[in-house]
């Protein structure tokens, strides 16, 4: 018998192995913590993301990984499966993105684009999504960044006009005038480096 | 005593003696002919011709050989020609035809495409030896012998006739009848009789006719269980080969962390694409619809790798179907979905027919509800034929008759002959009906019986010798006739009925045993 080979679509995904320390349920998003090789070929160990802002994530294909085991994951370059918050529900279009402590997309957050396709059975909360890389957030510096300084600043995200503090940060330098402990600053990603800008209006008596 | 006037002939030139024993079949029998020295035969065909009271005329006679003898003595010498003269079936060992009847679909029903009865196939064969005029209406319309090859037609014919119980006569007159063995007329009964007609009824029948034909072939949807190997080549079932990790269900089959060093290869090869039959669909062993008890799977191996099942293609002929498979289990797809119950797979497998053992070329498996790795729920449906428990025989069709002789089994052997049962299933793993053809199988085997029972319930044997020339045809029971006229000789016909006199000429069976023989040498074959 001629086979036909059913696994086209699974294999259009350019999976890699990974292992985690935790139990990944099926298309987490996951942080990559490292990168080894076993049997020739790259094996990430990932982990559930955390105070520490990635830019790129993977996302588990549709198998439950147990803790210490392999599975296979994608970086959802072409879009996939990705399990989201279910407090709301994704629409085409919208952004959302990891959130630290969470296997699960939340909106208001960066990083995936939404393509619709929600799906609720087959024991996953799942959303077809394709991810991008972030190279803009928005922010607030944690203490007063002068002019050519670097300094750490708190990504916020959330409905314009009521973003929270996301708990990540991201240390960025500052190329223009000197920044307040507490100003809202835009944050962008250039040369693999991020760079934070005022977005404060000035006062009238700056002015 | 005086004889009738005595003639004998060869192409219109008088001869001093003939005789000419005819018998039935395809091999040309020999009439010995007496020419005076005066008139040396020449090769050449034409019409023999024996006369006293009646009038026997062979109208195909061709010279074998001619031979200058000396009847006296060195003395006195008396110079005869002996010459040799073949009947009309000479002509028949030359010619060849190619022919396809009677193919058996998987079912064990007759492809219509290229079903012909034994009457149509003797046309075929007749036409294709150039005979015209013949009669072939005795022959049976309800069996349907297979045969397939190239052969002289002639041959083909002797072997269809043997085969359902038929034998070929009037080939020495070019005017062939084919008869149904043990039918025919009594020997005549004229005035001209020199003796008393003695009957008997030898006792060498058998008692019993037992029709044999071939295996049952069954169709049913089996169990498949997953398998794997170990290094040594030894096969278990996934759980209980030596290289399992804690559990299968965390290993990812495309890596399978948890298996190392040497065990990796059996493991790939393995786990997850090989899976053995262990049973029938709903767990038993038992085969729907076969009275065989089945104690052990290898009572049904080697399983066939197509079904019962045909489909017509472009060409109007019906072709098998593979076997398949179906089952629940993850279809390659982009969310942790098993496929629905009985999902037909399409990605191919092989079949070690022998081992019941189906390889896939990838991983198949059935995921969880959380989305670990399971055993898929896989079955194969497939024919397969039923070996006795012991093995030594397989379930197949088998019809006896009692006939009364003193002897034991006849066995007609008739292995194209056989019996399907299709186990059906309205969704689920048991049976919910059987599709057979065994009726159909079991009429054409009583068929073949009826036509040997008839050769064996005329077995009465007779002879009688008459004055003079009496025309005698040869039919289902009357086996020979000879026929000899000469100038000194008494004209006599001589003919027997369910036996041969002539022992001196080779015997029916011999005849046919040559004929066999010669057959073995073309590609004719059931």
């Amino acid at each position: 018998m001629i086979p036909a080979d059913i696994r086209a679509a699974f294999l259009r995904k350019g999976w890699k192995r990974f292992t985690c320390s935790e139990d990944v349920p099926p298309f987490a998003v996951m942080r990559v913590a490292s990168a080894d090789t076993k049997d020739g070929e790259i094996v990430y160990t990932t982990a559930k993301p955390d105070a520490t802002f990635c830019r790129h994530y993977m996302v588990n294909g549709p198998f439950y990984v147990t803790a210490g085991q392999e599975g296979l994951c994608s970086t959802l370059a072409d879009a996939g499966f990705v399990q989201y918050n279910s407090a709301s529900t994704p629409a085409v279009g919208e952004v959302w993105g990891p959130k630290p402590g969470q296997w699960t997309l939340e909106k208001h957050s960066c990083g995936f684009e939404i393509q619709g396709g929600v799906k609720t059975t087959a024991g996953v909360t799942a959303v077809v999504a394709v991810q991008h890389h972030v190279n803009m957030l928005i922010g607030k510096a944690d203490a007063d960044i002068d002019h050519e300084a670097s300094g750490a600043c708190s990504v916020y995200m959330g409905e314009a006009g009521s973003e929270t503090d996301t708990t990540w940060n991201v240390t960025a330098f500052n190329r223009t005038e000197d920044i307040a402990e507490g100003d809202w600053v835009s944050l962008t990603c250039m040369n693999g480096q991020w760079y934070c800008a005022g977005l404060e209006c000035p006062t009238e008596e700056e002015e | 005593m005086s004889f009738p006037t005595a003639q004998a002939t060869f192409l219109g030139r008088p001869l001093m003696r003939a005789s000419y024993s005819g018998a039935r079949g395809i091999t040309p029998c020999v009439a010995l002919v007496d020419a005076p020295p005066q008139d040396r035969p020449t090769a050449g065909v034409g019409p023999l011709s024996l006369t006293c009271g009646g009038t026997v005329t062979l109208p195909d006679m061709a010279v074998q050989s001619a031979v200058l003898r000396n009847i006296g003595h060195d003395e006195a010498p008396r110079w005869r020609w002996s010459v040799h003269l073949l009947d009309h079936r000479w002509r028949w060992q030359f010619g060849s035809i190619s022919f396809d009847w009677n193919r058996r679909l998987p079912d064990g029903k007759v492809d219509p495409a290229t079903r012909k009865t034994p009457q149509e196939m003797a046309t075929e064969l007749l036409l294709a030896m150039g005979e015209v005029g013949f009669d072939v209406s005795r022959m049976p319309q309800n069996v349907y012998p297979r045969m397939v090859g190239t052969a002289v037609p002639a041959r083909a014919l002797a072997w269809l006739c043997d085969y359902v119980g038929c034998e070929i006569t009037g080939g020495e007159f070019a005017s062939v009848v084919i008869h149904r063995i043990g039918v025919g007329n009594e020997l005549p009964s004229g005035g001209t009789e020199r003796h008393t007609q003695v009957r008997m009824t030898p006792d060498v029948r058998p008692s019993k006719l037992v029709l044999q034909g071939g295996p049952t072939v069954y169709q049913s949807k089996l169990k498949l269980s997953a398998i794997g190997r170990e290094q040594s080549g030894e096969t278990k079932l996934v759980d209980e080969v030596s290289y399992k990790p804690t559990g299968w269900s965390t290993q990812s089959p495309f890596s399978f962390p948890g298996v190392a060093g040497a065990d990796r290869p059996p493991a790939f090869e393995t786990i997850w694409r090989w899976f053995r039959v262990t049973g029938q669909a709903d767990g038993s062993l038992a085969v729907p619809g076969c009275p065989e008890t089945v104690t052990k799977l290898e009572q049904l191996f080697p399983l066939g790798t197509h079904l019962l099942e045909y489909g017509r293609d472009l060409d109007d002929v019906d072709r098998v179907l593979p076997a398949y498979l179906e089952g629940v289990y993850w279809p390659y797809g982009d969310l942790p979905e098993n496929s629905e119950d009985f999902t037909r797979w399409i990605g191919g497998f092989q079949l070690a027919a022998d081992r019941g053992v189906v390889s896939l070329p990838y991983p198949v498996f059935k995921l969880s509800s959380i989305g670990t790795f399971e055993e898929p729920e896989l079955y194969l449906t497939t024919t397969y034929n039923v070996r006795s428990e012991d093995g030594t025989r397989f379930d197949g069709l088998r019809r006896e008759r009692t006939i009364g002789g003193s002897g034991g089994e006849f066995v007609i052997a008739r292995p194209e002959l056989f019996a399907s049962v299709k186990a059906d299933y309205d969704g689920g793993t048991s049976p919910s009906g059987l599709t057979t053809t065994t009726a159909d199988a079991i009429e054409e085997a009583d068929a073949y019986l009826d036509l040997f029972e008839q050769r064996f319930s005329e077995a009465e044997t007779s002879e009688m010798e008459y004055a003079g020339i009496v025309p005698i045809a040869l039919d289902g029971a009357i086996q020979q006739v000879r026929y000899q006229v000469g100038v000194k000789d008494q004209p006599l016909t001589r003919a027997s009925r369910n036996f041969e006199f002539d022992v001196h000429a080779p015997s029916a069976a011999q005849r046919k045993r040559a004929e066999s023989h010669e057959s073995m040498r073309e590609t004719l074959r059931v």
